[in-house]
């Protein structure tokens, strides 16, 4: 089943907060990451999809039908957030058991090899367990309904190193069984840099940007040379910065864009940002409130449909 | 395998290239087959369309073949092949940066071929 879930120009404020700002994006089976600073929206844009929040203005639609009270609809998207926990005083598998008959399936093979490599025990109530322990049963349980839409906010909160790094191992041998839509909001970006297909960025409530995760590199250029040389090299290409600090007669200038390794003169050194430093320095308001709008939401939706194909491998 | 994020180089190339010396070094020999896109990408903690671009760009390459129903398997010729692409790639780039280097730090021709023989002798 190729799902399609499409934002369309939705908006929320609480009081005089501005919480999304006209949201547009499509999400299609991929793993996608959803970044952005406290406060940017994040979290409400997941509960909006959820239906735990309801929007302001626009629209989810998921295969074209509102997400909004729509049981049907609601039944096919499971969000893991910090609300909403189990009841305390349940074993861990009548939450699982309770879970199968709302979402119509649960993996309990599945589920059993997660709970022993986490070293917990299916008997045991929720209540007893840890702050950890509990996020890792709601991952648990999210990896095992069968829904088309997975929403994960904030994941690894509480979570070991070890045990994010299992959790990662597990999120994608499910998503490699079952390609869905799965959204992880995340503030750890370098762990799962990797690990998305496609990246969103959100600031002050809008989406600024979305991209194949993989091409991140492309997106921005690190110029590192003489002051001078750096700035006469940037002004004379057209380049837009993003960011720029100097050292003494050292300059770091960080552009838009790919700049070719045979454009550049002899004394400017090139590299890279990684996606979490990307995601820093275009959330960090380094260049002002004016910077332009950079979104590609043309470009959104076309290559993630790419990914059911390894399906046959 | 290792990956870089600073080098620009994106992650599929990455995959590719690593795949390709695992098939010089003969870590994967013809004829057999290699680990699953869900075996790498879980292993490796990379998303599993990225795998498989990697892994297509092998196909293209002539190094791997698919094999309905059955996965990739190092293709006949494969480890040769990878090699000379291996060689070009070290001719390409690898040689002229190690050049340029040495001669932004003042080694002569002469001085750095005395250093090559007596590193190759040692």
């Amino acid at each position: 089943m190729n799902a399609n879930l499409t934002i369309t120009d939705l908006s929320k404020r609480y009081g005089s907060t501005v919480a999304l700002d006209g949201v547009n994006l499509t999400l299609r089976p991929a793993i996608h990451g959803l970044f952005g600073r406290n406060g940017a929206g994040k979290s409400t844009l997941l509960g909006v999809i959820a239906n735990r929040l309801l929007p302001d203005g626009g629209a989810v639609e998921l295969d074209g039908a509102n997400v909004r009270e729509n049981e049907s609809a609601q039944s096919r998207i499971y969000l893991v957030n910090e609300t909403l926990p189990f009841l305390l005083g349940a074993r861990i598998s009548t939450i699982f058991k309770r879970e199968e008959r709302y979402y119509g399936g649960f993996d309990w093979p599945f589920s059993a090899r997660m709970l022993a490599a986490f070293g917990i025990e299916p008997g045991r109530a929720y209540g007893h367990l840890s702050l950890g322990q509990r996020m890792i049963v709601r991952l648990v349980a999210a990896l095992c309904v069968p829904t088309d839409v997975l929403l994960l906010d904030e994941p690894v909160l509480g979570l070991d190193a070890v045990n994010r790094d299992l959790f990662y191992r597990f999120l994608l041998e499910s998503y490699g069984e079952r390609p869905r839509i799965i959204v992880i909001s995340t503030h750890i970006i370098d762990e799962i840099a990797h690990i998305v297909e496609r990246a969103a960025i959100i600031d002050h409530g809008r989406i600024i940007d979305a991209f194949d995760a993989e091409s991140v590199g492309s997106r921005a250029t690190v110029l590192t040379g003489e002051s001078a040389c750096v700035g006469s090299f940037v002004e004379d290409c057209g380049l837009q910065v993003i960011s720029r600090e100097t050292m003494g007669r050292l300059a770091t200038v960080i552009v838009r864009g790919p700049v070719e390794a045979a454009d550049l003169p002899s004394g400017i050194a090139a590299s890279a940002l990684g996606l979490q430093d990307y995601v820093i320095r275009v959330t960090s308001g380094a260049v002002g409130p004016d910077m332009p709008d950079i979104s590609d939401h043309q470009e959104a939706g076309d290559e993630t449909g790419a990914v059911s194909s390894s399906k046959g491998e | 395998m290792h990956f870089d994020d600073s080098s620009g180089e994106p992650l599929f190339r990455q995959v590719a290239d690593q795949l390709n010396e695992a098939i010089v070094s003969g870590l994967y020999r013809e004829g057999e087959q290699v680990p699953s896109t869900t075996e790498i990408s879980t292993t490796y903690r990379i998303n599993p369309a990225t795998v498989l671009k990697g892994m297509n760009l092998l196909v293209e390459r002539g190094l791997l073949e698919k094999r309905r129903g059955l996965g990739m398997f190092v293709a006949p010729g494969a480890a040769a092949r990878a090699r000379g692409a291996k060689r070009d790639e070290f001719l390409d780039n690898r040689l002229p940066q190690f050049i340029a280097e040495a001669r932004r730090l003042g080694f002569g021709p002469k001085e750095l071929t005395e250093l090559i023989e007596k590193e190759y002798a040692s």
